[in-house]
């Protein structure tokens, strides 16, 4: 059942916005002060916080700042008396609307049932902890998820093309999770195997030594914490019967209640565990050992708009690192939206931080690289087309290709495309009034875009 | 500055009270409505009575934001 905190001291609104809700599924929770709000906000977690801003004894945004609002869920403010500057200061706190009383009893009830229907998934402040960018609904559900489970001993293998953020999320579910030892982190496919070895599960070579002389290795380092193993199915099969037996023995030897704790072992992979099992890459033993839950990462052409506001996000970053004021060009976010990012996130980065260090215009139009693969495959007189492309892309790029085939001879290319001169013509004009306001990267640069 | 005299605070005052009691008196009626879909006119009652104070409130701040008839 979702839960609601109603902080009003109007007594008849608070009465009646509370049966309201109730009758929609809330369980209702009333304070008619910032104190008893406070009390009530340490006691329980809710699912939604209806703030008014005038209170007998404060400010109602004061309370933003006064309790830890990461467990709680979304935040509504109404007031009956309005003013620029409590609207300024709710839009700099994780606020959700800014109601002015008289409130319209049907927008109360779209947010009662808005709440309902988000509540499986991660709130704003939610997504902030934990530093993964995105408001998708999967990408909600990822975080959901993960700090759900953090604070679990689960083992938790996460799985999702390069690029996802798996050790981001890793290390959500570390942090989350208040186990005050280390985040240790592991490539298991950069690891030359007898280094793996010893590393992992050795008292010789790349093990550490103690005050007392005793040496420790990773399993050690990370009591208390958490022991992350990166790409996992990567690691040869003759260490992973070590690194079971390292896992079980780590979890029998510390069992007692009093002593410290064994390390979370949080694994990733960027390919099909199953599909690694069936092929004799990843022991089954080790996988059910490693997998009591699954996190898949969704790959970034699955996360709706995402691609826009982690652009927007990291030029934001570059901004404050480079002291510019560099944007987002028009049309920009279409080129976003369309491509899609076999990279995933760190490809969008990277295309990011190339189109921010390289224009010189403060309106950047991020474009992907093209693809290593087209380079080798396209030729002069060829084109790769792949999924996700639209068929107006495919025909420009035709369109360029020939063009540039038959170095700017418009007659021969339309001859060659079955098409009219005019209609070449058209084309180019069209291609030029593009919404970026900007000729087409390919004719304005002199070489052909990656779609 | 006399005591009678208005000032900005004090002429806000009126129209936050009338904000404040239009909210409690359009929610309560929304309840009151819904109640008696429901036929649930125990609740219907309790929530008319509960519009009703609303309802005063917008009277009386209404009032105060009105000029007295000369």
């Amino acid at each position: 059942m979702s839960r609601l905190l109603i902080v009003d001291d109007d007594r008849e609104f608070a009465a009646a916005a509370a049966t309201l809700a109730e009758q929609e599924g809330f369980e209702v929770t009333i304070a008619a002060t910032l104190a008893d709000a406070r009390q009530r906000l340490g006691d329980a977690r809710f699912d939604l916080l209806l703030l008014d801003l005038q209170l007998p004894d404060g400010h109602g945004l004061d309370l933003l700042h006064e309790v830890d609002l990461i467990p709680h869920g979304r935040i509504v403010v109404v007031t009956g008396n309005p003013t620029l500057e409590s609207a300024m200061r709710a839009v700099t706190e994780p606020v959700i609307e800014y109601l002015v009383k008289p409130i319209d009893p049907d927008r109360w009830l779209d947010m009662l049932r808005e709440t309902q229907r988000i509540q499986p998934l991660a709130s704003d402040l939610q997504l902030m902890r934990t530093g993964l960018l995105g408001r998708s609904q999967v990408v909600r559900e990822t975080v959901a998820t993960l700090l759900r489970i953090a604070p679990t001993d689960a083992s938790v293998l996460i799985t999702g093309e390069s690029g996802t953020g798996k050790e981001l999320a890793a290390h959500t579910l570390h942090t989350a999770s208040d186990r005050s030892g280390e985040f240790i982190a592991i490539n298991c496919g950069a690891i030359p195997s007898e280094v793996a070895a010893h590393e992992l599960f050795g008292y010789e070579l790349a093990s550490y030594s103690v005050a007392g002389g005793r040496q420790i290795n990773v399993f050690d380092r990370a009591i208390n914490g958490t022991l992350f193993l990166d790409e996992v199915t990567e690691m040869p099969p003759a260490l992973q019967v070590y690194l079971l037996r390292a896992i079980e023995a780590t979890a029998m030897t510390r069992a007692d209640p009093g002593a410290d704790a064994p390390p979370r072992v949080v694994a990733a992979t960027r390919h099909d565990p199953q599909q690694a099992v069936a092929e004799g890459r990843l022991r089954e033993d080790l996988y059910y050992r490693l997998a009591d839950v699954i996190v898949p990462m969704a790959p970034l052409r699955d996360r709706d708009e995402d691609a826009v506001l982690l652009a927007r996000a990291f030029i934001d970053r570059l901004n404050a690192r480079y002291g510019k004021r560099k944007r987002l060009a028009r049309g920009a976010e279409r080129v976003l939206l369309r491509h899609l990012w076999p990279g995933n996130v760190r490809e969008l980065l990277s295309a990011v931080q190339r189109a921010y260090l390289l224009e010189n215009d403060d309106a950047i139009a991020v474009l992907p690289a093209p693809s290593p693969s087209d380079a080798i495959n396209e030729t002069d007189t060829t084109l790769v087309f792949s999924i996700g492309m639209t068929l107006a892309d495919i025909e420009r790029r035709m369109l360029l290709k020939t063009l540039s085939h038959f170095k700017n001879d418009k007659t021969a290319a339309a001859r060659s495309l079955g098409i009219s001169v005019r209609t070449v013509h058209n084309q180019l004009a069209r291609l030029a009034k593009e919404p970026s306001g900007q000729e087409p990267p390919s004719i304005q640069r002199g070489q052909e875009r990656h779609a | 500055m006399s005591a009678d005299t208005l000032t900005p605070e004090l002429a806000v005052q009126p129209l936050h009270d009338l904000r404040n009691a239009a909210n409690a008196l359009g929610i309560s009626l929304e309840v009151v409505r819904r109640c008696l879909e429901r036929q649930d006119t125990a609740r219907a009652l309790d929530f008319l009575a509960n519009a009703q104070a609303a309802s005063e409130r917008c009277r009386s701040a209404l009032e105060s934001l009105t000029p007295p008839h000369r």
